[in-house]
């Protein structure tokens, strides 16, 4: 007698497995219906969690790579988390670094295929005061970006000007938004408009230093990003020079007196053989911090600050052509600067959004596990509803296998049920999540909080939907299926066909 | 040569603390052809008989032989091979698929196996052996709209439908009223001269019992008696 496995091999088509496996769907409507709820109500939060937090995502890196931060941020190494708004480290102390050799690093740039654009950049902190009124106490805070005006309004189109003009190069002036203008007006109870003249102080690791600027253009963000619209555009030499910058700008500084005088009312030969105690010289009747300011202010002085160097930037950012290939760029040029021997590094976009970019990987991390936990869940009531049904069946798999169907086969009977309720609830699920997208959509729900705002990248609601979260939900619900079903077919494995016979 | 040998064949089952002897040193021999009946009163051992014999179940000592081969130290997917090539089962409560109507339920041991026959060939064969059991008009049904004598045909021509050496039914008639469980074995008993099937069926029925060729009775899992009666066609095979 021929025992060939060739013969009793499992191979049974496949077309009697699905028809049992849709047979027993619909025969056994209640089990399925357990099943096939909690599966595609659980699909269609997971397509819309998703599409919520892809759009999200996508809204806050288009904010930032199209406004701020480029696809690429260069920055001097650091030993602390670096961004776009400076270092932040353990004792708060560690100052935004120069880019060494800028002009080697920016000469490779322009040699690279997939640079789209480039533009440099000095960050810093200050507070906006008038020449009449510089009391710390309603001065308005601002943060300063330091441009080249050219190559960053070219690269970052992202200001609709209202009143004056842009930066010119060369020429000092601030370029204000609206809210900063509104807030200044507010604390200061004065109008401020183009042309006028306005103080910067800014206390850095080098020293306090106040700066005059005109106000040249008055502006308003196209597109709303919650904190950073208290940025302002300066000059990059007054930023410099606000910062204590002394790498990097070979221009004159002319001083003022007030501060030519400053400058020199120390006697270091007498600083330790000498009162304490110097005695005053300057000829300034100030005697507070706001007749300093103005002494400051309007005081002319022709002595000269130490030469300054014009390569001094704490940032380079660049747009690519092909922005997938951001890591790649970013390895390559890692890679060079370490070549080089250059103390510098090259960051991803998220890195130079800081916090506000995380928010959105907060929120999927959070929705993730939430999920996860559902899943637990699902997959539990889904494996004891299987449980039951095999248990039910336990003389339909007796029979079975008396009759000689290998124990494959009677797992793959049981992974065609399975996947056949996951496929079509998981479908049902995927066609719900989509048509509440659709429907708030249609809707046009509109957002009044300025951090969501920047996380939906817009004032109204309009979540999209990738074939990357279709895709990834139908997985999803194949892999609950099979992950229910492992422990059921398992029991029903282990069943003897005699006991099975026994049964019934 | 004998299609099935039972030697020295015990069964002892674990039933709490205690042992239940089913079957204590059981021997007989079945001829290819034959159409025997196993019979004996309810704890005879004769469906454990009928389930060793079908590689169901193993015995606890001797050997069981089919087709000359033992049966006892095979595989898992050995055994399941054998009971697919070799046996066909006809259950006490039928043990039909729910979801599959009639000609379905028929094809299915076939789709179990590599496939041999065309499907024209399988088609025509399940076709014949659904006519052979009377149920051509209702082979587009499913069981729950066939009655009990209607199951159990089903379940014949399921048993044949491999062409198998032997046909194993326990209490086939158990579930039917007499005249219908009468019509069910004279079926087999045509089907075993029709096509040499070897049939071995357990009963309790007496009336049924004589019906068949060769008896075997058990009593407390001992063979009780053996007796063979000449076959009504033996002359013409």
């Amino acid at each position: 007698m021929e025992l060939s496995r060739a013969s009793s091999e499992g191979s049974v088509k496949m077309p009697v497995l699905i028809r049992i496996a849709f047979r027993n769907l619909l025969e056994h409507k209640s089990k399925s219906l357990i099943i096939g709820i909690i599966m595609a109500l659980g699909i269609m939060i997971l397509v819309v969690g998703n599409s919520f937090i892809d759009t999200s995502a996508r809204g806050i890196r288009r904010a930032f790579i199209d406004n701020f931060t480029g696809d690429v941020m260069i920055t001097g190494k650091t030993q602390g988390q670096i961004s776009l708004f400076g270092v932040q480290s353990v004792a708060g102390m560690e100052s935004t670094p120069l880019i060494p050799d800028y002009t080697k690093i920016v000469d490779h740039l322009s040699s690279s295929s997939n640079v789209a654009s480039m533009t440099s950049q000095v960050s810093g902190f200050a507070t906006i005061g008038t020449e009449e009124n510089n009391d710390t106490q309603d001065n308005t805070f601002t943060i300063l970006f330091g441009i080249e005006p050219a190559s960053y309004h070219a690269m970052f189109n992202n200001i609709d000007l209202t009143a004056g003009s842009y930066l010119k190069p060369g020429e000092a002036g601030i370029l204000l938004s609206k809210d900063r203008v509104k807030e200044i007006e507010k604390n200061l109870k004065t109008t401020i408009k183009v042309g006028d003249k306005l103080l910067l102080n800014s206390l850095s690791n080098v020293g306090f230093h106040i700066r005059v600027v005109p106000v040249r253009g008055i502006f308003t963000f196209k597109q709303k990003t919650g904190a950073l619209d208290a940025i302002s555009y300066v000059d990059i030499q007054t930023v410099r020079a606000l910062l204590g910058m002394v790498v990097g700008d070979t221009t004159t500084e002319d001083l003022s007196h007030a501060e030519t005088s400053l400058l020199g009312s120390t006697d270091t030969e007498n600083l330790f053989g000498g009162g304490m105690v110097q005695e005053d010289t300057s000829g300034t009747t100030a005697n507070n911090v706001a007749g300093l300011s103005h002494a400051l202010a309007t005081s002319q002085g022709s002595q000269s600050a130490p030469q300054l160097d014009s390569g001094a930037w704490n940032y380079v950012l660049i747009k690519l052509k092909n922005p997938g290939a951001e890591a790649g760029f970013i390895a390559n040029m890692n890679m060079w600067l370490g070549q080089q021997g250059i103390a510098a590094q090259a960051h991803d976009w998220k890195t130079a959004a800081d916090g506000f970019a995380s928010s959105s990987d907060i929120i999927r991390v959070v929705f993730d596990v939430a999920i996860l936990i559902v899943a637990i869940v699902a997959i539990i009531i889904i494996m004891n509803t299987l449980v039951i049904s095999v248990i039910e069946r336990t003389s339909e798999i007796g029979m079975m296998r008396a009759l000689g169907a290998q124990k494959g086969f009677i797992w793959r009977m049981f992974v065609a049920e399975t996947l056949t309720v996951s496929i079509v609830f998981g479908l049902v699920g995927i066609a719900l999540g989509a048509l509440a997208i659709g429907v708030i959509n249609l809707l046009g729900i509109q957002i009044s909080n300025q951090f969501l705002q920047v996380l939906f990248a817009g004032s109204v609601l309009k979540p999209t939907i990738s074939v990357s979260t279709l895709v990834g939900s139908l997985v999803v619900v194949i892999l609950v299926g099979i992950l229910s079903h492992l422990y059921p077919v398992s029991i029903a494995l282990k069943v003897q066909p005699v006991k099975a016979i026994q049964t019934d | 040569m004998a299609i099935v040998k039972l030697e020295n064949v015990e069964k002892v089952y674990p039933l709490g603390k205690t042992e239940v002897h089913a079957v204590k040193g059981v021997s007989f021999e079945i001829e290819k052809g034959d159409f025997i009946s196993i019979a004996g009163p309810s704890g005879s051992g004769k469906t454990t008989i009928l389930n060793m014999i079908g590689c169901i179940d193993v015995p606890t000592s001797g050997s069981v032989a089919i087709d000359g081969q033992v049966t006892s130290g095979l595989s898992d997917r050995k055994i399941t091979s054998l009971r697919h090539e070799v046996i066909g089962f006809i259950f006490q409560s039928f043990n039909l698929i729910p979801v599959l109507n009639v000609y379905e339920n028929v094809e299915f041991p076939l789709l179990l196996g590599k496939v041999k026959d065309a499907k024209r060939e399988r088609d025509e064969w399940i076709k014949y052996l659904i006519e052979e059991v009377g149920l051509t008009q209702w082979s587009r049904h499913r069981p729950n709209e066939l009655s009990g004598g209607q199951r159990q045909r089903v379940a014949i021509a399921r048993a044949l439908v491999t062409k198998p050496q032997i046909v194993l039914a326990d209490e086939p008639t158990a579930n039917l009223d007499s005249t219908t469980g009468e019509a069910i074995i004279e079926l087999m008993k045509k089907i075993n001269r029709d096509l040499e099937t070897t049939f071995i069926f357990s009963t309790h029925d007496a009336t049924i019992v004589e019906i068949a060729d060769h008896i075997i009775r058990l009593h407390d899992g001992v063979v009780a008696s053996e007796q063979r009666r000449e076959r009504e066609d033996a002359g013409s095979h």
